[in-house]
């Protein structure tokens, strides 16, 4: 079976379709690992498992990019390297080796020929930024190194044990992560399946210096891999009309329209579907009649209007359903309702976010803004009216 | 899965040892002291992480060092005590057909390899203290207090009785000692031999009895009585039954053999159900079965039967079972030998045709050859005690108290000793009889064993000397006067008047010839009489004294 890669849009199911395709493996007796790179993620998945099988299989594990970066690639085989047991994972977003922007010295990564423990550990324990970069130094070794323990590899062993490896939010791995997946690609006649979710990669991952970092970069190399790519156009979530705002956001990078496949708007809802913008005057009223949850890009967006309401960070929203929402635009979301779509896109992390906020909402989706949107179908919304279109 | 090769290291009288074991049956044979309950003690340790059931770290001694490597670091100077050079035990299984998950590089031998090692070190926590007490000049014993127990497999995943890849009984009959938690222990063996289901239903149907008693009407009234003025009490009070759901069977019932409670059964008995259970595993789960001396308390006969079990039933489990006896390593097959002596030999090539003929005849001391330091192979009982005598009259002594172990073939044959020796490395030494033609019977014969140069033969040249009383006839023939003294040893009295009937020395040696000719138990009670005999009594044969130099 050729290795898959699944892009799937927000709403798209794809925990469900993830864990599905894992039940259906262990049920044939294979072995599968499904990877996940936030906690959160790990947690939704094991939740899926037991709502659907009761129990977490015996054939199915459920790991940790990091752990299992490091229990099942570098720790069998450090003492290449480190002679001292690598006793856990140093969770840290920031480069051990920069202080205040300086680089510390002897954090090389070589020091006298020999591999520095110092570049990839802090107290004994495998740092995030490089803990990818050591486990394919460690698959490498195995190439370069002579004699008995030469014989390992760390690639061999993994198929060894599993028939079907997931890898779930790869559009959070970068760099020295690709590359491990390619080793595990190359030499290894274990299933992979990768799934991303790209539109909605919100956290700056890591310093990595190596590529590919971009989200385009991402796809295009799976894509140069030879994967299957399967495009999970599709949202359980949102009614088409949000899908058609959403799909807005990305409109430059070639991703096929989403398809709505929400079920119908349940009675007393739909007197108030899609995409609208809403005056500042009118907000409270709007407020008074939706009760929308409010979504903002951090704590010090607008708090004179955001107190004695439930508002939320766009980051902290990923993963949840509303039936309303109420976005406060940042100024670069104010151009892009203008027309005007070169601020956001420039960067990565917003347009992200403002994917996720918008993907948030079931039935409708209002902008707080006094602009006279240019984008279509995104009417002012007028408390005299009804609200529909 | 089965163990490959273990590596010991300072565990107790193993420095640096490296066993290497089949995958089926390991007969561990070795002298007394040898190490033999050590080697088990081992597996044990680094497979469970326990030792005779009970978690390794509980019962860390200084014991569990081996001796030399402890005073070596004693005897070392002060700066030389650092924690970095505390003595370590480490013991690592490196295991086939296990689970790939145990599979790494994290090994002495850096082999990449699924296994699992135990080691037992200085805690990483408890060095600070350990170094305060170094700086006093405190350490005059090996501070075992400051030691902890790691438990890892091969990928360096810690393993702990949850995380624990091999199944693994022992069963050591003498665990049966009155003293030593006789019942935790059988319960041990019967719980693993039991399903889940079987177990829960166990307990649950024990709890129910419990609370039956409650119910008895005799019980109700007795109850009724006990305090029936409130006197005692203001509350309720009642003989009842402890019926705490985790109070579980094995704690209260045990196991009757015949209504007999196990622990008052013969002891062979004991040993017997102990073994089969341990062995007749319905749910197939255990790996690996030690097994300890099966023979202690058992009757030839009822060890017959129990070896027969073991033959049968012990399929996909790796068996490791120590003995003394050569009836259960023959009946076992000669080649699962595993022996423990100054080096770890194992009988894995042994041809498959001795193996075979040692299994039908299982009656034969092979452990003999295979202990014995030196030995001399002979044909029937005259031979030995002709080579004993004169090994006493050399050296006042008989020759196992120099540890020659004088063996008499018989039945089993040579070549069957002779393929053992060749491959355990035993100095051995053949005398043998040429039975009328020396180059057929000695030159040819022995001519596979030429290449090992601790194997030798000695025979008579002479085609005329087919056996020994021929040889001892002539060797003591020089004259008239020489064979009288012969026959004065070597004859009965009614004999010796026959003998002195007759004149010439041609008559007396025919005589003679005659006399042993087919007469196994004459030629038997003459060597008797020449064994009991003064010292040098008589001459003996040339070819004996070279066996014997060959020997000594």
């Amino acid at each position: 079976m050729p290795s898959r890669f699944v892009i799937a849009s927000a709403g798209a199911g794809k925990t469900t379709t993830l864990v599905g395709d894992a039940l259906e493996a262990a049920e044939a007796n294979r072995t599968v690992l499904i990877l996940t790179y936030t906690r959160n993620n790990q947690v939704e998945v094991i939740k899926k498992i037991r709502e659907v099988k009761g129990h977490i299989p015996d054939k199915i594990r459920v790991k940790g990019w990091f752990s299992f970066l490091l229990e099942e690639i570098i720790r069998p085989y450090q003492r290449c390297f480190f002679d001292q047991r690598i006793s856990n994972v140093q969770f840290d977003v920031s480069d051990p080796h920069k202080r205040d922007r300086y680089s510390i010295p002897g954090r090389a990564e070589i020091i006298g020929g020999r591999v520095n423990s110092r570049h990839y550990l802090v107290n004994g324990k495998a740092h995030t930024t490089y803990i990818s970069k050591l486990a394919v130094k460690i698959c490498q070794k195995r190439k370069q190194g002579r004699g008995r323990a030469a014989t390992y590899d760390p690639i061999q062993r993994l198929s060894a044990i599993y028939d079907l490896i997931i890898i779930d939010e790869v559009q959070d791995l970068v760099g020295w992560d690709f590359s491990l997946i390619e080793l595990i690609l190359s030499s290894c006649p274990v299933e992979l399946l990768c799934v991303g979710d790209f539109r909605q990669t919100i956290y700056q991952t890591s310093h990595a210096t190596k590529n590919p970092r971009a989200s385009l970069q991402k796809k295009q190399w799976f894509l140069d891999k030879n994967f299957e790519c399967i495009d999970e156009n599709h949202s359980y979530r949102c009614i088409q009309m949000i899908c058609n705002l959403a799909d807005l956001v990305h409109a430059n990078e070639a991703y096929k329209p989403t398809v709505s496949r929400a079920a119908p708007v349940p009675d007393g809802l739909d007197d108030h579907v899609g995409a609208f913008s809403v005056r500042e005057e009118d907000f409270p009223a709007y407020m008074d009649r939706y009760n929308p949850i409010i979504l903002r890009w951090d704590v010090r967006a607008r708090p004179d209007l955001c107190s004695g309401h439930v508002c939320q960070n766009f980051g902290e929203s990923k993963g949840s359903t509303y039936d309303r929402v109420l976005i406060l635009p940042t100024t670069s979301i104010r151009q892009f309702l203008l027309g005007n779509f070169g601020p956001i896109r420039s960067s990565e992390k917003a347009l992200n976010k403002l994917y996720v906020a918008i993907t948030r909402a079931r039935y409708s989706v209002a902008f707080l803004t006094n602009d006279a949107s240019r984008l279509d179908n995104l009417p002012i919304w007028h408390p005299a009216e009804n609200g529909d279109l | 899965m089965h163990i490959e090769k273990l590596v010991i290291r300072n565990f107790k009288k193993f420095q640096n040892a490296t066993f290497e074991f089949n995958s089926d049956t390991n007969i561990i044979v070795g002298d007394n002291d040898s190490g033999k309950s050590t080697l088990l003690e081992a597996i044990e340790a680094c497979m469970n992480c326990t030792i005779h059931g009970r978690p390794l770290a509980g019962e860390l001694t200084a014991e569990f060092f081996n001796n030399q490597t402890v005073q070596a670091f004693l005897d070392s100077n002060e700066d030389q005590k650092t924690a970095d050079k505390l003595p370590e035990v480490l013991i690592e299984a490196y295991l086939a057909d296990a689970p790939e998950e145990l599979r790494g590089t994290n090994n002495s031998l850096n082999e990449n390899c699924t296994g699992i090692f135990v080691k037992i070190g200085i805690s990483p926590e408890l060095e600070p203290t350990y170094g305060r007490l170094l700086a006093d000049g405190k350490v005059n014993s090996l501070p075992t207090e400051f030691y902890s127990v790691e438990w890892f497999d091969f990928a360096w995943r810690k393993l702990n009785k949850f995380v624990n890849p091999a199944k693994i009984l022992c069963v050591e009959p003498d665990r049966l000692h009155p003293t030593f938690g006789k019942n935790k222990y059988i319960n041990n063996i019967l719980n693993e031999t039991l399903n889940e289901a079987s177990r829960s239903t166990l307990n649950f149907a024990y709890r129910q009895t419990k609370t039956q008693f409650d119910a008895d009407a005799e019980v109700v009234r007795i109850n009724a009585a006990l305090d029936n003025d409130h006197m005692i009490t203001s509350k309720s009070l009642k003989i009842t039954t402890d019926v705490k759901s985790n109070s579980t069977w094995e704690s209260n019932l045990h196991l009757a053999v015949d209504d007999v409670p196990f622990a008052h059964i013969g002891k062979g008995e004991q040993c017997q159900i102990q073994i089969k259970l341990a062995l007749h595993n319905n749910a197939d789960t255990l790996d690996l079965v030690l097994i300890e001396e099966p023979e202690n308390h058992l009757s030839h006969m009822s060890l017959n039967k129990l070896i027969s079990y073991v033959e049968l039933h012990h399929a996909g489990k790796q068996l490791f079972l120590t003995t003394h006896n050569s009836y259960v390593l023959n009946k076992l097959s000669m080649d699962k030998l595993c022996l423990i002596g100054a080096n770890y030999t194992r009988l894995k090539d042994l041809d498959a045709g001795t193996i075979k003929r040692i299994k039908r005849l299982p009656g034969y001391d092979t452990l003999r050859i295979v202990l014995a330091q030196k030995a001399i192979l002979v044909e029937g009982p005259s031979d030995e005690l002709i080579v004993k005598k004169l090994f006493k009259d050399k050296h006042g002594k008989l020759p196992e108290e120099m540890g020659i172990d004088v063996i008499v073939v018989s039945g089993l044959g040579f070549k069957n000793y002779l393929n053992i020796a060749k491959i355990i490395g035993t100095q051995t030494i053949v005398i043998r009889d040429n039975d009328g033609d020396y180059q057929a019977n000695v030159i040819n014969w022995f001519s596979a064993y030429e290449d090992a140069a601790h194997l030798q033969v000695s025979s008579a040249q002479d085609d005329t000397w087919n056996s020994l009383e021929p040889a001892l006839i002539e060797t003591n023939g020089e004259t008239i006067q020489t064979l009288e003294r012969f026959a004065q040893v070597a004859l009965s009295a009614q004999k010796k008047a026959e003998y002195d009937d007759l004149d010439d020395l041609e008559g007396k040696k025919v005589f003679l010839k005659d006399l042993f000719k087919d007469d196994g138990g004459k030629k038997v009670d003459s060597a008797i009489r020449v064994f009991d005999s003064d010292q040098n009594s008589i001459t003996y044969p040339d070819y004996i004294r070279k066996a014997l130099e060959l020997a000594e």
